[in-house]
């Protein structure tokens, strides 16, 4: 095995800043804004580290430096499990490089292998994602994965783009009102990729909606609010259960405003089940026996940055699960509030139920 | 007063519960800043509560309920020293296209009035240095938000590598300045934006005064060439004696989901204590980076190719969401700043942690500086 070992190649990621000082090593990946101290006894580290450019071995690398090859081996894989050496198993294509080294240097810091790299930008490009309401929210993330290389798209929204919308609401014009919202979203994301494909859906979500709904989806986000969100929520909650797809409630709108959606992969996360008797738990303790004043005429206020925010965010956690990097997503298992006055997050921990009778019996994958 | 509109704000949630001796507990909520209010009354109250919805004037409502005028007054009173109510001017068509705006600036700012706001947000002058990832998509959301004047500052021009993330980016306006594709995109959103551009690039000498129009409002920092803290030290010294604030977004390398940070005159720490306090803080860390590349090492092709000579595989990555988050947060702070509301944190930077999904707080108030003679 060795022999196979000492062959392979790697290159010390640009991004990762290193400063050598009392023996200690420090690597700051600033990417994602991760340290990693290592205790060292070599004066030479950062120059032997450095002649990890992608071109030399491990075996010529050692040779050249004069350090025994096991002790840089262990070295090397150590470096490389925690993201700072990258293999060089392929040279990145050309026009990859050109479009999309921006993405590719994202993901690296989440790869072993360069081979994993493009694998997963060929990964973006395979899934299809269901999107349910292109509103505040939707439209943003519809927007951004579609540059990050998402090339398959269901869209799912009834409305008309109206004169109102413009100020929270991406992708739409002026020229649109009237139009339906799903055929500008098509008419903009091909604008973005010309291979995408989009399937629409003139639809509302009911409970209806999953009869004789009959393609494949790999994600699934809801931003529909109509006629609330817990009415979707439970609609989406089922069906990606059911059917085991990760699905993404999306927060930012309407009395969500605040909320940055939960994420839930089936089964491994805290389902919206989960997620319902936590908070009945919670508002019960609060205001027992209230009841709420039902007022007529009411519109809530909307602010695009709060939206976005939320969008932002959940599609972050979109990206993770659609390149197969389910373990780094954060918006799982908790009820994230952005807080306005202290312009910052509210985390409740919300940890999957062990008793929900939705993803606790039987059902584990 | 009885002959005028009122209404209770769209984000107060009202709950009650019956107690002893036919009165009530009734306890206001406001659902964005989760505040709440709790008093006891009767039940006549809680009927005028449903009818203060807008379309029926004070004296109507008390005809209605059978409630008499002096208690009404009392409970206008009360529910505007709190900011719970809005007096509803039937003259003053709210601009349909910013009506739910309006609705929460009523919502964030109590006893304010959403339209006035909302007039005051759109006279504003804006100055944006750099129009990449960040930069659009600040444009972009302050151009719905209903800002109306621009003056956008980039040399460059659009690329394919940039559709990744710039959102007004795609393949029907490449080749052409950045400049002149966002101010074509936002005024597709609202025609009446003016937009003024300087395709030129911010060097060392340039002179701020022939970029910065002496009436602008505040100026965003997104210009990141050579490094965004040269440009923004270079903008920040001359705003801070022009009186105008500055807003340095994040975005950039190492700082791909940061907040960035506003800088008010006379009220903020100044460039320089943001830049000492840095110093001080990195004084013993000195980095160095793996940047020396061959590509014919790392990138599969034979012809020569200049294109690719600037690009440093595995250096600064980020995607379109890490600038919109940075933008967004960036764009909420220059709005509330704008329209006169304080906000906290107002000297800090968060640093917002990508696989742990939570911030983290860099503050700079401490900092004692010459330059700006705080204490």
């Amino acid at each position: 095995m060795i022999s196979v070992e000492e062959n392979k190649i790697f290159r010390l990621k640009a991004s990762i800043a290193l400063v050598y000082k009392n023996k200690i090593l420090n690597l700051f990946k600033t990417n994602t804004r991760e340290n990693l101290f290592l205790e060292i006894n070599y004066d030479n580290i950062i120059n032997l580290l450095f002649d990890f450019k992608g071109k030399l071995t491990i075996k010529e690398i050692s040779e050249k430096n004069n350090i025994d090859k096991d002790t840089l081996l262990s070295l090397v894989n150590y470096l490389n499990k925690k993201n700072i050496l990258i293999e060089i198993d392929k040279k990145y294509p050309l026009k990859l490089i050109e479009e999309k080294y921006r993405i590719i240097n994202f993901l690296e810091d989440f790869c072993t292998k360069t081979s994993e790299v493009i694998e997963k930008i060929n990964s973006l490009k395979n899934k299809q994602v269901l999107i349910i309401g292109l509103g505040a929210v939707g439209s943003w993330i519809a927007d951004v994965l579609a540059r990050n290389g998402v090339e398959n798209f269901i869209i799912v929204d009834d409305d008309k783009v109206e004169l109102s919308n413009l100020h929270r609401q991406n992708l739409y014009f002026e020229e649109d009102i009237g139009r339906y919202k799903i055929d500008c979203v098509e008419e903009r994301l091909k604008e973005i990729n010309d291979t995408i494909n989009v399937i629409k859906i003139y639809k509302k979500l009911t409970k209806e909606f999953f009869i004789d709904f009959d393609y494949e989806c790999d994600l699934i986000i809801n931003c529909a609010d109509y006629p609330s969100v817990d009415y979707t929520t439970k609609i989406i909650g089922e069906y990606g259960m059911k059917n085991n797809i990760p699905h993404i409630i999306g927060g930012g709108y309407n009395l969500h405003l605040t909320l940055i959606g939960q994420t839930v992969l089936p089964y491994k996360t805290a389902c919206h089940n989960c997620f319902d008797i936590k908070l009945q738990e919670f508002n019960a303790s609060e205001i027992i026996g209230l009841k709420k004043l039902q007022r007529k005429n009411r519109k809530i206020g909307s602010f695009a940055p709060l939206s976005v925010i939320s969008a932002s965010l959940s599609s972050l956690d979109a990206f993770k699960i659609l390149c197969n990097l389910e373990e780094y997503i954060v918006n799982n298992s908790k009820r994230i509030e952005f807080r306005i006055r202290e312009m910052d997050f509210d985390i409740m921990e919300i940890p999957k139920n062990s008793e929900c009778p939705v993803c606790s019996k039987g059902n584990i994958i | 007063m009885i002959n005028k509109f009122f209404k209770i704000r769209e984000s107060v949630d009202i709950y009650t519960l019956p107690l002893k001796d036919k009165k009530y507990k009734i306890q206001f909520y406001r659902i964005n800043t989760r505040e709440k209010k709790s008093i006891e009354v009767d039940k006549i109250v809680l009927n005028i509560l449903i009818f203060l919805d807008g379309s029926k004037t004070l004296k109507e409502i008390a005809k209605i309920t059978n409630a008499d005028i002096a208690s009404i007054k009392k409970l206008i009173n009360f529910l505007f020293q709190h900011g719970f109510l809005i007096e509803v001017q039937k003259d003053n068509v709210t601009e349909e296209r910013f009506k739910r705006q309006i609705s929460f600036f009523n919502d964030l700012i109590p006893n304010s009035n959403g339209e006035e706001v909302q007039k005051k947000l759109s006279s504003k002058k804006v100055v944006i240095f750099g129009v990449g990832s960040v930069g659009g998509d600040i444009a972009i959301l302050l151009s719905r938000a209903g800002i109306k004047n621009f003056l956008l500052i980039d040399y460059k021009k659009t690329r394919k590598s940039d559709i990744v993330r710039h959102l007004y980016v795609n393949n029907k306006n490449l080749g052409i300045y950045k400049t002149d594709a966002l101010k074509e995109y936002i005024q597709k959103i609202n025609k009446k934006i003016n937009v003024l551009c300087i395709n030129k690039k911010l060097i060392p000498n340039s002179n701020l005064k022939e970029f910065i129009p002496e009436d602008t409002d505040i100026v965003i920092n997104c210009a990141d060439e050579p490094y965004i803290g040269h440009t923004s030290l270079k903008i920040g010294r001359y705003l801070w004696d022009k009186k105008i604030p500055l807003y340095i977004a994040g975005g950039f390398d190492a700082h791909s989901m940061s907040t960035g940070e506003l800088i008010v005159p006379n009220k903020t720490p100044c460039i320089d204590c943001y830049q000492n306090s840095f110093r001080k803080a990195l004084k013993d860390w000195k980095p160095s980076y793996n940047t020396e590349q061959e590509k014919k090492a790392l990138i599969d092709f034979t012809e020569q190719h200049n294109d690719i000579e600037n690009i440093i595989i595995g250096g600064a990555g980020s995607v379109a969401q890490c600038s919109l988050f940075s933008a967004s947060y960036a764009v909420m702070k220059i709005i509330f700043h704008l329209i006169g509301l304080d906000i906290t944190k107002e000297s800090k930077r968060g640093e917002y942690l990508i696989n742990e999904g939570i911030f983290t707080w860099v503050d700079f108030t401490k900092e004692e500086c010459d330059i700006c003679r705080r204490k």
